[in-house]
């Protein structure tokens, strides 16, 4: 009998770790809103994944809160729980699981790129590595992300006369790619939509320099031309957006290296700049945790599970309910 | 080829009409020659590679990766020259050849040493670069231009009409020298062979009855039957035949029944049509046989081809 079902309930404990639905205790790898929902009897997390949990929730998002810190072990019973870094946002953690038999570990989403804002991914030994596998082909080759922030840095300065409104999650992404920008020299304000100011105060609030950051809302055109403006992607295909003239389209994301796409999508200034692991850093994920068994939970898992496969692995797709696919799993 | 694939990346995302001929003006005035040339060449498709076929390009790839694993990619990402472009696993940092560099290469390679060659220019290209050597390579581009925005782009950039393009255009051969020494009034209109000059044509349109047809002299006017076919315009040289299509498209290859037919030296104006014994068929038949790369036996035989004659604009070299 494994430590951990397929459907991610630790028996022992009596703990589902991410679910979908609500439960008497959760363990919960990270705040993006397809892993860490509300009205739970407790939640068990980082300090900044509750910290980020109650920014959206509210106190009373779920009964009872408690925060572990990174690589600090907790003994539940028969199972000791430890959280390590991740890479994927603030607070992210894989989380380990501990009897004198079995390790498992649950990476969450994760990367393995440099993110100034957060702390870096451990890979965690293991005997069973359950995986995410967002970007799960091998056409998803991310390029250095510091390259893909100078493109908009040269965008802006070759169209110093028009918006450029860049759709990134409010959650992550916004924080990730405003640091970028900070760390190859733009100090000029960056404007947000009004959804991304509590998240960006949040980070800011933890020591993260930010720099000058401003709300969007309430400027005329002529104050946001030749400024770099963030907002979610639903809100670049909006009324919202008709407050910039001309605007240069961009979007920071994973799913950017597919031109086909970035047409679909109607972006002119695609930046490829992802907070999940790419082919390379999962398959170098899974050499890394020495796991001889793989759980796949979400994203493209048919490819994951063949290279697995040809290494002689075990593997198994895990089809979780609830969680995002695609352009909204960010 | 950083500039070229830059360009071509650049025509693939903006939506726009203008925007797009704003690119091809830009690259046009700033890319050197014969790169600028060989670019027009892709872009109208006039530059093709007989030994590189999709099929040869993933044989390649298939060297260096799981034919499996290629599949799945493929089957997501929808288009082969970016399936290959984005898993290609080997990154170097060497310099590439420029545009007419990698043109040169590809026409004089000799066979054996195609594929090698390839390989190593996948390698030392970033993911944009690789796409557009695939793009170029397989002369299957699909980024939203045709060749008439390009020439609609060209015109622009040399303050002439698309008329007087289109009138020289099928006479030019690439990298396009005396073309864009012309555009840049560095040079004088190229000269080239009457019956490869399109010359654009009077379309027929409709008459007010009420308004135009009492004001008409009977005596004035010849009257044409309008048939249901498309009009053409046959160029009739010694060595070469052409046959445009009203946009100036170079249709002859796709009738060669027809083009086999006509000789001597002259420019006809006419009607194209579909039958047996010059009985026109519908429109719907003569459909059968537009756009098409190669005409079998078969469809020669059930749409055989021939022109109703409208008028001839030259006989010979007089007019």
């Amino acid at each position: 009998m494994n430590l951990l079902r397929h459907d991610l309930y630790v028996d022992p404990i009596k703990a589902f770790i991410d679910p979908h639905e609500p439960v008497e205790r959760a363990l919960i790898t990270h705040a993006h809103g397809d892993h860490a929902r509300s009205g739970h009897g407790s939640v068990l997390a980082t300090p900044d994944t509750i910290g980020l949990m109650k920014l959206r929730y509210g106190e009373d998002g779920a009964k009872k809160w408690q925060a572990v810190d990174y690589e600090k072990p907790i003994h539940l019973g028969p199972v000791t729980v430890t959280f390590y870094p991740a890479g994927h946002i603030l607070g992210s953690a894989q989380i380990l699981l501990e009897t004198k038999d079995q390790r498992i570990c649950v990476s969450g989403d994760y990367k393995r790129y440099p993110d100034k804002t957060i702390p870096a991914f451990v890979p965690v030994p293991c005997d069973i590595f359950v995986t995410e596998a967002t970007f799960g082909l091998p056409v998803f080759q991310h390029p250095d992300p510091l390259g893909e922030a100078m493109k908009l840095l040269k965008s802006l300065q070759r169209f110093p006369d028009q918006s450029h409104l860049i759709a990134v999650y409010a959650l992550g992404k916004a924080q990730r790619l405003i640091g970028l920008m900070r760390e190859i020299g733009y100090t000029a304000p960056i404007y947000l939509h009004g959804s991304m100011i509590n998240m960006c105060s949040y980070y800011q609030s933890r020591g993260i320099d930010l720099g000058d950051l401003r709300k969007a809302t309430g400027l005329t055109k002529d104050e946001l031309k030749g400024q770099l403006v963030l907002a979610p992607p639903s809100a670049t295909k909006e009324v919202w957006s008709r407050r910039l003239s001309e605007p240069i389209i961009g979007m920071a994301s994973g799913w950017m290296t597919v031109k086909q796409r970035i047409k679909q999508r109607g972006v002119e200034l695609p930046l490829v700049i992802s907070d999940h692991a790419d082919w390379n850093e999962l398959t170098q994920t899974i050499r890394d945790t020495q796991a001889e068994e793989i759980w796949i939970t979400h994203g493209r898992e048919d490819a994951l599970v063949y290279w697995c496969q040809q290494q002689g692995l075990k593997a198994a797709p895990l089809h979780l309910q609830g969680r995002e696919e695609e352009e909204e799993a960010e | 080829m950083k500039r070229f694939a830059a360009f071509l990346e650049s025509l693939l995302l903006t939506p726009g009409r203008n925007q797009k001929i704003g690119y091809m003006v830009e690259y046009f005035r700033d890319a050197p020659d014969p790169d600028r040339g060989y670019a027009l060449a892709v872009l109208t498709g006039n530059l093709s590679f007989r030994q590189v076929k999709s099929k040869f390009l993933k044989d390649v790839v298939l060297e260096k990766v799981d034919p499996v694993l290629f599949d799945m990619s493929y089957d997501y990402v929808g288009d082969l020259a970016e399936t290959i472009a984005l898993i290609w696993p080997e990154h170097g940092n060497s310099n590439l050849p420029t545009l007419s560099g990698l043109v040169e290469e590809l026409e004089s390679v000799q066979p054996a040493k195609l594929a090698p060659l390839i390989a190593e220019h996948l390698s030392s290209a970033t993911p944009t670069e690789r796409w557009a050597i695939v793009k170029l390579a397989t002369g299957n581009l699909r980024i939203g231009v045709s060749a008439r925005l390009a020439k609609t782009a060209l015109a622009e950039f040399g303050g002439k009409t698309l008329d007087e393009i289109e009138h020289i255009w099928h006479g030019l051969e690439p990298p396009y020298l005396d073309l864009f020494a012309w555009l840049e009034g560095r040079g004088a209109l190229p000269e080239v062979h009457r019956h490869r000059i399109f010359h654009p044509m009077m379309l027929a349109h409709p008459v007010d009855e009420e308004k135009e047809l009492p004001a008409m002299n009977p005596a004035e006017w010849q009257a044409e039957w309008k048939w249901d076919g498309i009009r053409v315009q046959l160029g009739l040289g010694e060595a070469e035949k052409t046959m445009f299509s009203r946009t100036g498209d170079n249709i002859a290859h796709t009738f060669p029944d027809l083009v086999k037919t006509v000789n001597g030296s002259a420019v006809l104006d006419g009607e194209l049509l579909v039958g047996r014994d010059f009985m026109p068929m519908s429109f719907n038949a003569l459909q059968q046989r537009l756009n098409r790369k190669t005409v079998s036996t078969k469809m020669l035989a059930d749409y055989p081809a021939f022109v109703r004659v409208y008028d001839m604009l030259f006989d010979g070299d007089k007019s």
